[in-house]
Order: structure tokens, then C-alpha cells, then sequence
């Protein structure tokens, strides 16, 4: 079956809804750690990078590249921004999850 | 006695000296082992056939030699991640996220460093970089895979 332009995996709802939890200060390193703390598992830079370059060419995400600090050895920071049509992505697909939560619940009586 | 004190003052005092990057770069401590060792140096030199200027030159030498072999920056490269493992990275990342993906590695491996030592952040390094190899191989075959798909069907509208 062809998955539909706004299909969003798993792993990245996780990543919008970690990009979403830091506001102004997403990139790489902060979106990292909080999906290390809420999901309680490993996340490598690699995944999370391809993660983030698939959702930029689907659209869902905008990046833009900072200033060059000293602790990262004169290498920039990449910061990341859910767009507003995104977050209505991510509310439909919570939404639906809830409905199924639902029908799970009465087909479960 | 008058030897002593010249040569302390010379690596100690007097910025002129080539052991001014000495005094920069090392701790106090290190500095300490490296005086004993000039001075059983100059002990050896002492009973030799050696005149003092040429003592005193030797005794220079060493110096900058080991201004030049222990300084800050070497310190610093010394804490660095690996480079091999950097160098993977390197190969596999598209050319705009280079600087970025090793920016947020290095960030991390400077946090680690800090709370436990080098052997530990180089481990994690590693395994960043292992559990980065597939997500990204994949990523570059999948792109691989598409491009000859393209080209089957350019092939196959050409021939038509």
C-alpha cells in the first residue's frame, strides 16, 4: 500500500513532538537527549540525523544553521522548527490514535 | 649554585626564554619533573669534558624541545575524539551535515570528558559512530537504489 504524503512514522512523531518539547533551543544535541529521557532507550546521531533530513525534504520540519561556538571546536549548530501545518499533522494523528484507543476499549467490554 | 638558579630563572621567570611556552603550557607539577630531570642532566654534563656554555646550550635544547613537545595545544588534540572513527562519519554524511553531526559529537564527547575521563568519551564515540553506520548506509543505498531505478526507466523510454 502507498503510504500517503503526511504518513509520519514512529521515530519521528517522537522527533517532532522532541523538536516541539525544546522550542527555540532544538538541535541536535537537546533533541537527543530528550528522546534518550523520555523513551528511555539509545538514540544514535545517525538515526536521528536521517530522521531529521527526511522530514526537512518531506517538509514538516524548517532548519536553519547557527553561530559557531567554541565548545563544539568552531562547528555550527543546526536548529530545528516544527511547522505550524505539522502540528496539526501531529494533532490528527493523535487524535486518531485516540480513537482507536476507544474502539479498542468497547471492543475489549 | 649560580648554575641552578640561572637555569630556574630561565625557565621560570624570564619570558624571553624558549621555556616561556614551557611555562605556559605545563602545570606546576609537570614543570617540577622536568627541572629534576635538567638538573640530573646537568649533574651527567657536570663530569663530563664539556665546558659550561655548552652545558648551558644542551640544557636549551632540551628545553625547547620540550616546549615544543608539551604545549597547550597538544594538550587539547590529545582530548580530541577519535579521528578514525570521525573520519567514518566523515565518508558517510552528506557534505552539509559534516560540520553539524561532528559539532553535536563533539559536544557531547566534551560533556563526558568532563565527567569521567578520555577511554570512557572515546567509547561513546565509537559507538555513536557503529550505531550511526546503518541508518546512514542505508540512507546512501536507498538514494543509489533510486538513482538506477530512475535510470531503468530513462533506459526503457529511450528505447521505445
Amino acid at each position: 500500500m502507498k503510504k500517503p504524503s503526511n504518513y509520519i512514522g514512529e521515530f519521528e512523531e517522537l522527533v517532532l513532538l522532541a523538536i516541539l518539547s525544546q522550542g527555540e533551543n532544538a538541535y541536535g544535541v537537546t533533541i537527543r537527549q530528550a528522546l534518550e529521557e523520555a523513551t528511555d532507550r539509545s538514540i544514535t546521531i545517525g538515526s536521528l540525523y536521517t530522521t531529521l533530513s527526511r522530514l526537512e525534504e518531506k517538509g514538516l520540519v524548517q532548519s536553519w544553521v547557527g553561530e559557531p561556538t567554541a565548545e563544539r571546536g568552531g562547528r555550527a549548530k543546526r536548529h530545528y522548527k516544527v511547522k505550524g501545518s505539522t502540528q496539526c499533522l501531529l494533532r490528527e494523528v493523535q487524535a486518531a490514535r485516540q480513537r482507536l484507543i476507544g474502539l479498542e476499549s468497547i471492543g475489549g467490554i | 649554585m649560580k648554575d641552578e638558579l640561572r637555569l630556574k630563572n630561565m625557565s621560570l621567570d624570564n619570558p624571553k626564554e624558549p621555556s616561556d611556552k614551557v611555562q605556559q603550557g605545563l602545570r606546576k607539577d609537570r614543570l617540577d619533573v622536568l627541572m629534576e630531570s635538567l638538573m640530573d642532566t646537568r649533574l651527567l654534563l657536570g663530569s663530563s669534558s664539556l665546558n659550561r656554555r655548552k652545558h648551558l646550550s644542551f640544557v636549551n635544547w632540551v628545553l625547547r624541545a620540550a616546549a615544543v613537545t608539551i604545549t597547550p595545544e597538544d594538550e587539547k588534540s590529545s582530548q580530541r575524539p577519535p579521528l578514525n572513527a570521525e573520519f567514518v562519519l566523515y565518508l558517510l554524511l552528506r557534505k552539509e551535515e559534516r560540520d553539524v553531526v561532528i559539532g553535536d559529537l563533539i559536544e557531547c564527547y566534551d560533556q563526558i570528558l568532563r565527567r569521567f575521563d578520555k577511554r570512557h568519551a572515546d567509547i561513546w564515540f565509537y559507538k555513536q559512530v557503529i550505531g550511526s553506520l546503518f541508518p546512514l548506509i542505508r540512507r546512501a543505498l536507498l538514494r543509489i537504489g533510486a538513482l538506477v531505478w530512475v535510470g531503468q526507466i530513462l533506459r526503457r523510454l529511450i528505447s521505445y
